[in-house]
Parts: C-alpha cells; sequence; structure tokens
C-alpha cells in the first residue's frame, strides 16, 4: 500500500495547496519529512488564515440578521494580531520566504494598521491585501498610519486594497463620539478624504484598486455596516444620503427594500420612516422623537 | 483501445474515454489506431477499473486548462465525485498515483482535495494517525519547529 510520505514531492504540494495556514503546519509537524512544506515558497504565495469555505461562511454570517446572538469569529482568527502577525513575518524573512507572498488576506482577524504597515513594506511583491471585518481596525488610523514612514521600497507592487466593515464605521464608536448630528457625516467624509490623501503618497505601479465602504451615490463618506432596524439584515447606509431613511439620534437605519416590510414586524410600534424611497420626506424617530 | 494492467487484465475502452488521460492521448496520437494493447504496468486491475469509471463519468467534460493559482476551493466536489472517493485511504492513494502517472488533472485534483479534507482542521497527532505517519521528531526538533511556527501555536 502506498504510503503518504512517499509520494511525489509535487503531489504532497498540490495537496497542501488546498489547506488553510493552521492545518499546514499541523501537517509539517506530523513527521519531519513533511516540514518542507513549510518552506515550500509556492505555497506562501497567498496567506490566509483559514479555508476559503470557512471564510465565506464567516461573511455570510456576519452579513445575516441572526448576527447578533449566534456569530462569533472564530478564535483562530480573532487570535491573530499584529504580535502574531510580526511573528509570521519574522518567520517568512528568516526562511527568505517574504518575497513570495502575493495577497495576503486579515479578513476578520484582530489585526491594527501596524501590520498593514508591515506587510506593506516587508513582503517586497504583495499585491493585495485585504481586511474585511477587522474590528480593531480603523480607516481613519490607517490613514494616518500610511503617512508614518516612506515605504523602504519606492514603489510599491500593491493594487488591491480591501478594508470594509472595519471599526470607525461601528455605530458604537460614533455614539462614543457624542457628535452633533451635522458633524457626523462630516466625521464620515474625513475618514475617506484622510485615507485617500494617505493613500496618494504610496508610489505604486498600477493604481490601487480600493474597495473600502464609500457611500455609492455621493462617493464622499465612508458608509457604516449596521443591521436595518427592521429586517435586521445587515446594510450600508450613509450617514448623509441616508438620512431619509434613519434617524442619527437613536442611530436607527432602515433598509426599505421590497423584502423588508416594517408593517409585518408588528411588535414594534416603530414608524415606517422615509415614506417612498424617492421622497424626500425626513422621517420623525418614534424612538427619541428628535427626527433628524 | 486496448489497456492492460500490471497484472494483464485486458480493458476495452472507448478512445474518448482514454483521451482523459493526457498520456494516453500522447501515446494514441504517437502511434495512431492499432490493435495492440497499451501496457500500463504502473496500475493495477482494480485501480484501472475504478479511473475508467471515472473517465467514462466525465467523458464529456470540457477539457479545464491551468487555471489560476489564488482560488483553491476544496468542497466543490459534486455527489457522483464524493461517491466515488469514498473508498479506503490505500485505494485512494493508489487512486492519485495513477492519475499522476496517466496525467488526469481532474481525477487528481479531486483525490487531491479529497486528501486535503482529510487533513484540515486536525492536529499533529490526528494527522499521523489518520495517515499511519510514525512521529519521527526528536522533542527538541519539534520544539525547533513549532519556536519557528510561535505565531500559529496556541497560547
Amino acid at each position: 500500500m502506498p504510503h503518504l510520505i512517499n509520494f511525489p514531492f509535487e503531489i504532497i504540494v498540490e495537496i497542501c495547496s488546498y489547506i488553510d495556514l493552521y492545518s499546514l503546519n499541523a501537517f509539517a509537524l506530523s513527521c519531519k519529512d513533511l516540514t518542507f512544506v513549510l518552506k515550500h515558497p509556492p505555497l506562501w504565495r497567498h496567506i490566509r488564515f483559514i479555508n476559503i469555505e470557512e471564510q465565506t461562511k464567516i461573511e455570510s454570517q456576519f452579513l445575516s440578521p441572526l448576527k447578533s446572538t449566534a456569530f462569533k469569529i472564530p478564535y483562530k482568527l480573532s487570535r491573530i494580531d499584529d504580535r502574531r502577525a510580526r511573528q509570521l513575518l519574522n518567520m517568512l524573512r528568516k526562511n527568505s520566504l517574504s518575497s513570495v507572498v502575493c495577497s495576503i488576506n486579515f479578513d476578520f482577524t484582530s489585526i491594527n494598521c501596524t501590520s498593514i504597515w508591515e506587510s506593506i513594506n516587508g513582503f517586497l511583491n504583495l499585491e493585495e491585501i485585504s481586511c474585511r471585518g477587522c474590528l480593531n481596525l480603523s480607516l481613519r488610523d490607517l490613514g494616518t498610519a500610511l503617512t508614518w514612514f516612506e515605504p523602504l521600497v519606492p514603489v510599491l507592487k500593491l493594487r488591491k486594497l480591501q478594508v470594509l466593515w472595519c471599526k470607525d464605521m461601528s455605530p458604537r464608536t460614533i455614539m462614543r463620539q457624542r457628535l452633533y448630528v451635522n458633524d457626523v457625516s462630516d466625521y464620515y467624509s474625513n475618514v475617506l478624504f484622510g485615507f485617500l490623501k494617505a493613500l496618494k503618497q504610496l508610489k505604486t505601479e498600477r493604481p490601487i484598486l480600493l474597495d473600502v465602504d464609500t457611500c455609492e451615490t455621493c462617493r464622499t463618506n465612508v458608509t457604516i455596516t449596521i443591521p436595518c432596524s427592521s429586517c435586521k439584515i445587515q446594510k450600508s447606509f450613509c450617514v448623509s444620503c441616508d438620512l431619509d431613511r434613519g434617524c442619527l439620534d437613536c442611530f436607527r437605519f432602515y433598509c426599505g427594500t421590497d423584502s423588508c416590510k416594517p408593517s409585518s414586524s408588528h411588535s414594534d410600534p416603530i414608524l415606517v420612516p422615509g415614506k417612498g424611497i424617492g421622497g424626500k420626506s425626513i422621517a420623525i424617530c418614534d424612538i427619541c422623537h428628535g427626527g433628524s | 483501445v486496448k489497456l492492460t494492467s500490471s497484472e494483464g487484465t485486458e480493458f476495452i475502452i472507448d478512445r474518448k474515454v482514454a483521451e482523459k488521460s493526457v498520456l494516453l492521448k500522447n501515446m494514441l496520437e504517437d502511434v495512431g489506431e492499432s490493435d495492440m494493447a497499451i501496457p500500463l504496468p504502473n496500475v493495477t486491475g482494480p485501480i484501472l477499473n475504478k479511473v475508467i469509471d471515472y473517465c467514462t463519468h466525465h467523458r464529456d467534460d470540457p477539457f479545464v486548462s491551468q487555471e489560476d493559482d489564488s482560488k483553491k476551493v476544496s468542497d466543490d466536489i459534486d455527489d457522483w465525485d464524493a461517491e466515488f472517493c469514498k473508498v479506503d485511504q490505500g485505494t485512494l492513494f493508489e487512486l492519485i498515483l495513477s492519475a499522476n502517472y496517466l496525467d488526469i488533472k481532474p481525477l487528481l485534483d479531486l483525490t487531491c482535495k479529497t486528501v486535503a479534507n482529510m487533513i484540515k482542521g486536525k492536529t499533529p497527532d490526528e494527522i499521523r494517525k489518520t495517515f499511519n505517519i510514525t512521529n519521527d521528531f526528536t522533542p527538541e526538533e519539534e520544539e525547533h519547529v513549532r519556536k519557528e511556527n510561535e505565531w500559529c501555536e496556541e497560547r
């Protein structure tokens, strides 16, 4: 009977190309003859901490209405913070693998700006960074962080940056800021402005394809991702363009899509805000009675 | 097309089915039509039978060229393929080796995915148990590898 260890090298690599980093490490630790996989360059081209399947699952949970009760980011992702990311970087550097890395996926980890900065600086051929749902990461801080230093390489290969659903999109942050209504939209547009300005200072071979939470209508504000107050599905709202569908004082927004019929949630005596999506009527909020 | 397995069992299959294997396809192109059986000394009868099953089922699949390396998903296995891979580990491994030898890329992908799914989420000990691997690390060596990859150690 053939034995896994006696398989041709290419087959072992082929198998390993399907598994995530944690499993790869475990696989390498099972036998001396298999440790080579940790130093095999092609397997480090795309760094992701979990499988794509698992990631898709987390993503759909994150965006689902039940999020608040059932959703929890798995420990193996949440434990990845700046310190762990640096350990990984150091390991790759030590094994001269850092120039191999072409994309890195930090989705749903606990990293902060430091890891992004260090990845840009450490992986010479890095083309893609994805940080979706990183709850410690703030777009505003990232904008500042990118201006800290000159990159070691003058012209970067970076061409895609995804920063979605991050910390400063969370309404809780904004509540803590105790801003007045008018300042709120300023706050979000300033975040985006600062970030884009910082990004312009990075010299890249090609323009960076940016995927951040921007309002599709006004293009000047960062959107927030919160559950619709009626159907509870996570939606993106712009604090400036979507004011007719929500209230900033108590931070409720209503998506107003066909599938979301406010009348069906009869248990809540909440108003139907922004009657007619086209109409510009401003809703009076039933909760705070302020009306924004 | 006639094929002979390592024990000398003869198999007669459609040319179209045989052409799923790049090795056989090239051979047939070089040799042209012939009544001679093609000997496959690296493949046993039962395994060849399985391989032919696979190729017959997938005979009409379009030939997929090498796609880019970024999207490697291992849960896109359809029901027939999943059922096909429900074999003991020895058979599975022999299938991998024959797919590699006969150069049948989709079969190689499928079997590698199956093995990858057996590895995922397991600890080193569980992997050793699953594949009957003996731990040949000394504690120091193991500690060394772990230390090097401390970023993924649960602490």
